[in-house]
This record gives C-alpha cells, structure tokens and sequence, in this order.
C-alpha cells in the first residue's frame, strides 16, 4: 500500500503544510541536522581564526616552504631511496612507505594468527585450548611497548651472526637481519633474496603477536556468538565439523567478528607509531626528527595527524566495504 | 528386514528401528539426567514421550542421534551401535532427522537452500534432483511458494514445517521431534502437528516428546512417561490417558489436565 507523503500530494484535497513546522515527521529531522551542522561550524569557524591569530601573534603562522629544504639526515631503512641531499618533504614519504609496509604485513599476520588461535578455542585438543588462552590472556595483559622492547632486546639483538646464526628451512635468523629465500654464507655475511632487518623483524613481530591475541578474542568471540542449536541442526543432518565451519558457522560468525576487526586494525596502525622502540624508522620517527630541526612543531604535528587520519579512514572504507559483504540477507 | 505391514500398523509389529538398555547420563556438573533408561522403537511406530520438566526427555532423545553422549547402557539405532567412531556417527545421522523446539533453521539460506544442502554435500546427490524434491517437500508441509524466502521472513509455524521437510529431505528412516509445538503460538500449532500426522500415516518411524495429549491419542503407538531420568510408564495411548498403572503417571496427567 503506498500513501502519498502528505503535503506532496498531486490531488486537490491534499492539505500542503497544515502540520506546523515544529512537530512534522519529516521535516524537524532536516531542520534539527541544519541547526546542529551551523552550530558546528560556527564552533570550527571560531576555533581556527583563534588559533591563526595566536600563530601570528607568535610568528608561528604555518608556512611550509621548509618542506622543500634538504633534510640532511639519513635514514636508516627506506624502501623509497632517500638521503640527507633530499627534501624534507622526500623524508616524510619515506617515513610513510616505510609505516605503511610494516602496517599492511602486520594486518595480514595478526590476522592469520589472530584467526588460528581464535578456532583453537573450539579445538577438542585440550592441550590446544589451553595453549591459545595463556597466549590471548599473557599478550593482552602486557602493554606493547614492553613487547616491542622485548623482541628487539631480548630475541632479535640476542641472534648470533654468521655461521651460528638460527637456520631452518628456507629462512635464517641472525643479529644482521632475516634472510628468506635460499640464504647463503657468502665470506661470512649471509645473502638471500630477500632480507628483513632486525628493526622492522622486531617490530612487525611485535605487532602481529600482539593484535593477534585481540583478534583471537574477536574471532572467539563470533564464533561463539553463533546459537548452538545452528551446530545441532548442522550436526543432526550429518554435515561434518569442516562443513558446518564453513557453510553454517563461518558465515553467521564473520558478521559479528568484521566490525570488531575494524578498530584493532586500527589499533594496530596506531601502534606501529611505536617503532622507534625497536629502532625502526617510520613516520613518526622522521616527523619527530623533521620537528627538531626546523622548529614547525605545529605543521609536522598536523601532517602527521592527517596521515593516520587518513590511514585509519582507508582502513574503515575496506572494513566497511567488507562488511557489506557479510552482512548476508536474512530477509 | 523390514515388513510392509509395519507401515500400517498402529502396533508393534516391524524390525526394531531403536533399541535402548540401560542408558545412562550424567553432565558435565555431575547431574545424572539419565538413570537406566530401555525403550525399543519398531518401524513404523510412532512413539510419544511424556513427562514433567526435567525428567530427562530432551536428553535422551538426543542420544538417539548422538547430539549427547551417554556413559552407560547401549543404544542401537537402524542396526548400528553408537560409539566412539565418528563414522557410525554420521552415518546414524544421516538416517535420522531432528526436529528442534526452536527450529534452529539456517538463518543466511534461503528455505530451499536449507532443504538442500545437506543432500547435495552430505549424500553428494545431484543438485537438480534434490532441488526438485526439495520443491515437493515444501508442496507437502504447504509452503512452496515460500522456497526463496528467507526463514526470518516467515511465521514460526511455517519455519517448523520447513524445518521437518529439511529433515525429511535427506530420506531419513527415523524422525525425531523436541516439542516442535512448544515454541509456537496456539493458532500455529495445529498446522505443524497436521504435516506430522500425515508423516506418521505414511508410515515413518518417529519419536516426538509433546505435551500436544489429543496428538498422542490419535498418532501414538505408545506413550511413554519419563520422571527423574527413568521411564516411568510404556502404554498404548487409550490404556495410559484413561487408566495409567502407576502412581507418577497418574499424578502427571492431573497436572496437565
Ligand atoms: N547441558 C547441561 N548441563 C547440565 N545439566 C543439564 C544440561 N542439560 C540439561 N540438564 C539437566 O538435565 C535434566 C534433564 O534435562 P532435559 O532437557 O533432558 O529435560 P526435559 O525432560 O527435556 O525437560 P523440558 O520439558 O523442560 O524440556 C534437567 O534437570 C536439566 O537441568
Ligand atoms: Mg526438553
């Protein structure tokens, strides 16, 4: 049945606007939003000729021809080329490269762990339950700075070098960094394809051990949420353990566990900002040296706001694309 | 193996489709919700359980299709033994359906993905095929039109009646009922108990713990009255509503006269 929105209607006898304005269903929602959005800007409006007056009364107003000055400082790891010859401008990329690899590694890896150990709360392996619950509950409970300094200190700057260096299969650990591929003793100095340092080893690892045991709790958790009697009903029409995760379980649980994701993932982008603890040079560290050299506290301040801001956006825009997803029809 | 005759038949009279001895429980807290519980089932018989809340009714009916674990006692179901072996398991399964108080349908699937599934990937059975059948199921319990709906779209009678023809989709030899009727509203439960009066004229071996007393008059073989993890009381219907022997069956049917 469709009823004409009243006051749009094309018949004569339709009465346009007998409701006065204060209480129409309709139209108080868009004049409330009006007033609220004028307040804010107003509010904004105010707050920024504030500080822009301030500034210029402190001679701090933001410039940002500084940007193009050369930076003369190294950086230690860049996958962008950088050197002391290059724009300050040049360096904060690198940082950012740099912040953004260790973050998009780190989400993948937390995620795989984190997902493991979240199903192994469910495993009929007792040993395997325990294992996950002293992992989720130890890592959670001690702050990740510890963590950070932890595997920098203690496991990777403890690695031999050379010949005593850690070898498994395909990989070697040493004090010189990770070799993965097929590393080779070349004179005393490992060679591989691929090489991690032990700055970034350390922190990626600390990243992913720690997200990992919040994801391990989202996963749990989802999974959780789903009725019993859907495993019952599964279970009672002879659909073995692997089909009901997968056609029954995994399905219902995704729609709890991917909004849950969105903010450690997050958390995690926000987290490597403590890499300097592990000696790693990201954006944080670039911007903290940047600011020290040329005093514009305020315009670093700002371009680092503005690249997590937008980090942690692209990372909601994906989580919320996902979760369009798996948001399956009930209905 | 099996009679014809069975099918007809209101009273014993087919191979044994359930045997139970001795069944015993206890959960996880120590409660022993099962204190030697025997029941045979004979194909084609429809048999009700009764009993106050409590009594070990859902517990032991579960048993039947594995879905609780019993310490004690030996159940025999369609000629296999259940045990440990996760295979004899399935298989049990696979030729038992169940039907939940809560219907416990799959919420993301639509009502002909429910039927469906677990022929196509439990039975490896062509999907056409299935899904052909599936359709004449839904005919059967009075819903086709509703095959592409979602089951929070329909009413809770209309849910159960699916959640029977997905279990009678997969062909099973034995059905089981937990208080299907339980969880509906009055006008509803008679729609669900008429799918399930036709099943049992057609000759399918079921075991249906109801309160529903006119069903059990008219549909059961025998009625069985549980109480304390026992069975209390096994009489053709008219002997045990008109003339139970024992005193906690009497005391039973007063209260819920
Ligand atoms: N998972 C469980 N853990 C511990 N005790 C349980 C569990 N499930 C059931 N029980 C107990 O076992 C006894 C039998 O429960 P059961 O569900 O079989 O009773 P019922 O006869 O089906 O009752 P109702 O008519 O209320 O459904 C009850 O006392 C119940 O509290
Ligand atoms: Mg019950």
């Amino acid at each position: 049945m469709t009823r004409l929105p009243q006051g749009l209607a094309t018949t004569p006898l339709a009465t346009p606007l007998t409701t006065p304005w204060w209480r129409h269903r309709r139209l108080l929602p868009w004049l409330v939003q009006g007033a609220v959005g004028l307040l804010v800007l107003v509010l904004v409006a105010f707050l920024l000729g504030n500080l822009v007056r301030n500034l210029t009364n402190a001679g701090l107003l933001l410039t940002w021809s500084w940007l193009h000055n050369p930076a003369g400082f190294e950086i230690a790891e860049t996958t962008l080329p950088f050197n002391a010859s290059m724009p300050y401008w040049r360096g904060l990329l690198a940082g950012l490269v740099n912040t953004l690899q260790v973050v998009v590694l780190g989400l993948i890896g937390a995620t795989a762990l984190g997902t493991a150990t979240g199903m192994a709360a469910f495993s009929s392996n007792g040993l395997l339950r325990g294992l996950a619950r002293l992992y989720v509950d130890l890592i959670r409970n001690i702050p990740l700075l510890l963590q950070l300094l932890f595997w920098y200190f203690v496991v990777f700057l403890a690695l031999p070098n050379g010949a005593a260096a850690v070898q498994l299969p395909g990989l070697v650990l040493a004090k010189s960094g990770l070799y993965l591929g097929q590393p080779q003793l070349v004179n005393d100095v490992w060679q591989a394809p691929l090489r991690m340092s032990v700055e970034f080893a350390s922190l990626l690892t600390g990243l992913v051990v720690y997200t990992g045991a919040f994801i391990a709790e989202v996963v749990r958790g989802g999974v959780a949420a789903v009725p019993q009697g859907q495993w019952e009903a599964a279970r009672s029409l002879g659909l073995g353990q692997a089909l009901t995760l997968r056609r029954i379980v995994v399905p219902q649980a995704l729609r709890v566990i991917v909004p849950a994701l969105n903010s450690q993932y997050i958390s995690l982008a926000k987290g490597s900002s403590l890499a300097v603890a592990c000696g790693y040079t990201d954006l944080y560290s670039v911007a903290e040296t940047t600011l020290n050299q040329t005093g514009r506290a305020v315009e670093v301040v700002l371009i680092l706001l503005a690249s997590y801001l937008v980090i942690d956006l692209v990372i909601s825009a994906l989580m919320n694309g996902l979760n369009r997803l798996v948001q399956l029809r009930e209905r | 193996m099996t009679s014809p005759a069975a099918a007809t038949s209101t009273t014993i009279a087919g191979a044994v489709m359930i045997e139970a001895q001795g069944v015993e429980k206890w959960y996880g807290n120590g409660y022993h919700a099962l204190r030697g519980v025997d029941l045979t089932v004979h194909q084609g018989e429809v048999v009700v359980i009764m009993g106050p809340s409590g009594s070990g009714k859902s517990t032991f009916l579960r048993t039947f299709n594995g879905l609780e674990e019993f310490q004690h006692g030996t159940i025999t179901v369609d000629g296999i033994t259940l045990g440990d072996d996760l295979r004899q398991i399935d298989a049990i399964r696979r030729e038992v359906g169940m039907v939940f108080q809560q219907f416990n349908l799959f919420p993301h699937l639509t009502v002909l993905e429910n039927l469906t599934l677990a022929p196509i990937k439990v039975r490896q059975r062509p999907q056409h095929q299935v899904e052909s059948q599936a359709l004449e199921l839904l005919e059967r319990v009075g819903i086709h039109e509703q095959a592409h709906k979602y089951p929070g779209q329909l009413s809770g009678g209309q849910q159960q009646r699916v959640a029977i023809a997905r279990s009678l989709c997969m062909e099973p030899r034995i059905m089981l009922f937990d208080e299907p009727t339980s969880a509906l509203d009055p006008e509803m439960v008679q729609e669900v108990l008429e799918v399930m009066r036709e099943l049992a004229k057609e000759g399918m071996t079921m075991v249906v713990v109801t309160h529903e007393v006119k069903f059990a008059r008219q549909v059961a073989s025998r009625v069985v009255l549980m109480a304390e993890g026992r069975v209390v009381e096994v009489a053709p219907p008219d002997q045990f509503f008109s003339n139970p022997q024992h005193e906690r069956s009497k005391q039973f049917l007063g209260q819920i006269a």
